[in-house]
């Protein structure tokens, strides 16, 4: 009873291909509903070459990165540039309450799939593109890679230390923040349409959706004319904030003091040395002033100890603080393992590994969790079983090269 | 776009996740502390005024909602916000896990008085687990996820994102969750809990590194302004003559580097490697690291010798994959988003202005997704809703009031 819903019975047709694509489909189809990938074996899903591979096999069937962003999914082969391809794909539609894309803008339209010819074949069908800097506008063309909508969108320039050069993200990080409002702007689109019975075009972009994560600093230029800086690791609000230096090679612990109870708190636990009492760190402010006096007195304490051991502790003592983990440790994180934050499946070609499952929880809906398709895993079954093409009509077309 | 009723109880680790419900229409309710929320006091500030009337981090993460103030900790308060969930579609709450249940106001209760409410938590670590009684806050959970360890230069310690990025990845998460669980009720009639765990909405965004590890027995360093791929680092920030640019090399795809190669050409500076015969060369798989670097510092210098906005029109013109790193002035006067009308001035009456906010997150051929009325005052809806919608008399209302319960 409780896995009955969700999304189950929605059904979407998957053109998205790299990252900020399918992390979205990945979101609906592990939360039930059928997404039908759309690829070919000339062009795969870009990702699908994306390393880590099984044993470093340069397959479309062996890259351990693309099953984390294509669970539950179904994947068939198909020409787009057969004619009888785009045929195909429109029977697709009619039976679609989604169509989801993310090619440079124009694709769509030169394949004779924009959403009013989509329209015309489902009249409340969704559709949603994906791009980096919208589907109108001077600039909807230029192409670029995961980073691009960070970088246009301000967060480049405000990462990194104040007397160095900017610092960007160690990952594709519009990649992965535009999917979710993707996610977002999907399932409102379903409310809507229950409510009215009206499809909608949705154009989500890398850029806009990142400017929201740093709107504060936007409004601090346009009401303030102030343009933000770089901070490093410190906060406006909250002092000692920082990593500091454990015991070991490039260990570390952050810390956070938010007010002076926590402060109180953190000269508890160190022993109260000297220091501690003196009038240059009394206040919030007076510490900020002799921050870097502060954070190199408090990096010959914290340097004492093991990593997890000073988290805890400070933990225990009522102060913010967890270790600087890695991806070893994830994997061995008892919280996320209790959590079930990544679930071993089995892959055909890759075989038993983890994937990770969504970071938000239902109490009522346990996701069921499959492995990432093959490339073409789904042809029989999408074309002759929900398409219902006849078995010699299927053959002539898999001869004609439609599958390819 | 959607036609809801929300009860917004959190702090800034949930702000932003009833604003995307307000901008998509819901109507959202934010309920203070008497005397306004703590929250309040996080800079930057209006005019550079702290004042919890005038925090700029409030405005953009409240607006499109309105407030009132209630002490649900109060015994009448706690009946009050009895009657208003037994009323709203949606409740959000960043409370500490079991903090809610002590009070008599966890899912169960609730869902007895409203059995279609979805009530939505946001917490740093969830509601169970090992560490869901842990401190946290946007460094730690940073730290945790393993996006400190590949973010910042080997030489340094390593570094957080700007702002609350962990908070924000979160209350995108708690989003769907709720959008999701709404969904649901439409089929069963019934709402649900929906737990939104920070960390693990981080630790998702650490794409890669538990999989490096998983597959590869390796571990990726901190490498300043390099972009990590199967291994190895590729420069992706790059000095034109009067800014940064970012731009990444991509082994598997030659097809940039030679419209690189053209331009250069056009501008006869493109040296030994115009006698490539670049229709032989798809990708730089096979080429020697001598050569990969010798290509890209080529086209370093070409770009230092550029304007970001040359760079800009060539890279949409011939596809080099460059765009600018701009910041906030040139996110503030960008062509495109201004043609996008994607910056909305919204009234401050008080304080005699306005303020420009960044529109909407999504456009959609409906419209109904926008930003509608700046962030409310502590407590500024309180007659509106109090009276007019609970129907509660002038005089109880001052009663409330003067014992510090609303």
């Amino acid at each position: 009873m409780a896995n009955q819903y969700a999304l189950e019975g929605i059904n979407v047709l998957d053109f998205s291909w790299a990252g900020a694509g399918p992390f979205a489909t990945k979101f609906l189809a592990d939360f039930g509903a059928q997404v039908i990938k759309v690829e070919s074996k000339k062009r795969p899903d870009i990702g699908r070459m994306t390393p880590p591979f099984k044993n470093n096999l340069r397959h479309p069937d062996a890259s351990a990165l693309f099953i984390h962003t294509n669970t539950n999914k179904l994947s068939i082969s198909l020409n787009l540039r057969h004619p009888k391809g785009i045929e195909i794909i429109k029977k697709l539609v009619e039976i679609s309450d989604l169509v989801m894309e993310n090619f440079t803008p124009g694709v769509m339209g030169r394949l004779g799939l924009t959403y009013d010819v989509l329209k015309k074949i489902k009249p409340d069908i969704i559709m949603a593109s994906s791009s980096i800097y919208g589907q109108t506008g001077p600039k909807s063309q230029l192409s670029g890679f995961g980073n691009t909508g960070c970088a246009i969108s301000g967060h480049y320039m405000l990462t990194g230390w104040p007397d160095r050069e900017p610092v960007t993200p160690g990952i594709a990080y519009a990649d992965v923040v535009q999917p979710i409002f993707t996610s977002i702007a999907i399932l409102a689109a379903l409310d809507y349409r229950r409510s009215t019975g009206k499809g909608q075009y949705i154009d989500t972009t890398q850029v806009e959706t990142m400017v929201h994560f740093i709107s504060p600093a936007m409004l601090d230029y346009f009401a303030n004319g102030h343009i933000e800086t770089r901070m490093g690791n410190r906060s406006t609000y909250a002092c000692p904030h920082g990593v500091f230096p454990c015991r070991g090679e490039d260990r570390w612990c952050a810390i956070a003091v938010f007010n002076e109870n926590e402060w109180k708190n953190l000269c508890d636990v160190m022993g109260n040395p000297d220091w501690c009492s003196q009038q240059k760190f009394s206040s919030l402010t007076l510490r900020q002033e002799h921050e870097d006096e502060l954070e190199s007195l408090i990096s010959k304490w914290t340097i004492r100890f093991e990593r997890d051991e000073l988290a805890s502790m400070l933990q225990q003592a009522g102060i913010t603080s967890g270790s600087v983990q890695d991806g070893q440790d994830l994997l061995d994180d008892a919280h996320l393992a209790e959590r079930q934050s990544f679930i071993k499946l089995t892959h055909p070609v890759i075989g038993e590994c983890n994937h990770p499952t969504q970071p938000v929880k239902l109490s009522g809906y346990t996701p069921q969790m499959r492995t990432a398709p093959c490339l073409g895993e789904h042809n029989e079954y999408v074309y002759k079983e929900l398409l219902g093409i006849p078995e010699d009509e299927y053959n002539a077309l898999l001869s004609e090269g439609v599958f390819e | 776009m959607l036609n809801y009723k929300v009860l917004d109880l959190t702090d800034e680790k949930g702000f932003l996740c009833g604003k995307i419900l307000g901008d998509l229409g819901a109507d959202v309710i934010k309920i203070e502390k008497p005397g306004g929320d703590l929250s309040r006091n996080i800079g930057p500030y209006y005019n550079n005024t702290a004042d919890p009337e005038k925090s700029l981090y409030w405005f953009a993460f409240n607006s499109s909602k309105r407030s009132i103030t209630l002490n649900i900790e109060d015994s009448e308060g706690y009946e009050i916000f009895k009657k208003l969930c037994s009323n709203a579609d949606i409740l959000l709450e960043s409370f500490k896990p079991g903090y809610m249940n002590n009070l008599g106001l966890g899912y169960k209760e609730l869902s007895v008085i409203n059995p279609r409410l979805i009530m939505t938590s946001i917490t740093p670590f969830g509601q169970t687990g090992l560490y869901k009684d842990y401190k946290a806050s946007d460094i730690t959970l940073l730290a945790m996820s393993g996006l400190l360890s590949i973010n910042g230069e080997s030489d340094r310690p390593p570094l957080r994102m700007c702002f609350d990025q962990s908070y924000y990845l979160g209350c995108a998460h708690a989003v769907t969750g709720t959008l999701l669980a709404l969904h649901c009720r439409h089929n069963t009639g019934k709402g649900q809990h929906v737990d939104a765990s920070i960390y693990e909405s981080v630790v998702r965004c650490n794409y890669r590194e538990p999989f490096r590890w998983e597959w590869e027995k390796a571990k990726t360093p901190r490498m300043g302004n390099f972009f990590a791929r199967g291994g190895k680092g590729y420069r992706q920030l790059w000095p034109s003559k009067d800014g940064y640019v970012t731009w990444v090399i991509m082994m598997e795809n030659a097809k940039p580097v030679r419209a690189w190669v053209d331009w250069m050409k056009e501008e006869g500076k493109s040296g030994r490697w115009a006698e490539i015969n670049w229709d032989e060369v798809t990708s730089f798989l096979k080429w020697a690291p001598e050569d990969i670097q010798a290509i890209q510092d080529s086209i370093a210098e070409f770009i230092l010798s550029h304007t970001t906005k040359e760079l800009e029109a060539g890279s949409i013109k011939r596809g080099l994959l460059l765009s600018p790193a701009n910041s906030v002035e040139f996110v503030a006067a960008d062509e495109q988003l201004a043609k996008r009308n994607f910056w909305k001035d919204i009234e401050h009456r008080e304080l005699n202005t306005t303020i420009t906010y960044p529109r909407f997150t999504y456009l959609s051929s409906e419209g109904c997704n926008e930003i509608r009325f700046r962030a409310p005052l502590a407590g500024e809806h309180n007659t509106e809703i109090y009276a007019k919608e609970l129907g509660f008399s002038d005089k109880t209302i001052l009663s409330l009031q003067k014992r510090g319960i609303i």
